[in-house]
């Protein structure tokens, strides 16, 4: 593995100090909702975590039509990279989301429009993951993930689209929403602050960790070639 | 108007994100240290006459 450059490690470290600043944001900042009291401050994470979800699986769309193009596996590997990243952060939104319904909602689950379609989107990228492992042939399971992510991101913007578009009782914070939806609220400007801040810096962090992920995927792909090479 | 008492929630909400993120970014170290480590067997073996 080549040395880590020196930018990765300015980034990790500006990752670091903007994710603590973003975590004294919401504990300190952001100022006290009173309909739903200290579970509110859930929120700001929750949609960064799931904004960094669906950033990833968009990007790695967009990778599997350069992959397609090029037929080079770099591409495939940042694919890759930005699936599982993006499984773990929207997995976290989805949890987080189920604790944050338990006291909003009255209930931990429900099959809302929401949260049924972000359900599935997790269970598409998963099932990416389990079928990749099930093809031996490098080159085909490249293009066959290619297929794939380019195929399994039509579900990400249905399911950003659902709570704008469809009935639910998920509240859109931003941008208005069903008179249906429960838990809703207005953000305060310190609020709004704590927000985007949060968003910004969970797509720097995303940044960072697909960025040490390809390094890891370059040298699982090195150690594969070597292992091929002394079996020939 | 009373605030609702939801700090359990809270807690648990960023126990999760903290735990679940931690433990992905601790497995790019494992994976990394594994990965490195069969790297340089492979060279050895690669080394050796056959």
């Amino acid at each position: 593995m080549t040395p880590k450059p020196r930018l990765l490690a300015v980034l990790d470290t500006v990752c670091i100090v903007l994710f603590l600043i973003a975590v004294g944001l919401v504990f300190f900042y952001a100022p006290l909702e009173r309909s739903m009291g200290q579970v509110q401050r859930v929120f700001y994470f929750h949609v960064a975590t799931a904004w960094v979800g669906m950033l990833g699986f968009m990007v790695a769309a967009g990778v599997g039509v350069v992959y397609l193009r090029t037929n080079h596996s770099l591409w495939d590997i940042v694919g890759l990279a930005a699936i599982e990243i993006s499984l773990v952060f929207f997995f976290v939104a989805i949890v987080t989301g189920s604790i944050w319904a338990r006291p909003a909602w009255n209930t931990w689950w429900t099959w809302d429009t929401r949260l049924t379609t972000a359900a599935i989107v997790e269970l598409i990228y998963a099932a990416y993951w389990m079928l990749r492992q099930g093809i031996e042939d490098a080159e085909k399971r490249a293009r066959f993930g290619a297929v794939y992510a380019i195929l399994a991101c039509i579900s990400v913007p249905i399911t950003f689209a659902s709570i704008r578009l469809l009935r639910t009782i998920h509240p859109v914070v931003v941008g208005g929403g069903d008179p249906n939806a429960e838990g809703g609220f207005s953000m305060t400007p310190a609020m709004r602050v704590t927000f985007f801040y949060s968003l910004i810096v969970f797509s720097i962090l995303f940044v960072d960790m697909l960025w040490h992920r390809i390094r890891l995927g370059q040298l699982a792909e090195k150690v594969e070639q070597l292992k091929l090479k002394l079996s020939a | 108007m009373n605030v609702p008492e939801t700090t359990n929630y809270l807690i648990a909400g960023y126990a999760v994100i903290f735990t679940v993120l931690g433990i992905y970014i601790a497995s790019f170290f494992i994976r990394q240290r594994n990965l490195q480590q069969d790297l340089a067997a492979l060279e050895e073996l690669e080394k050796k006459p056959r």
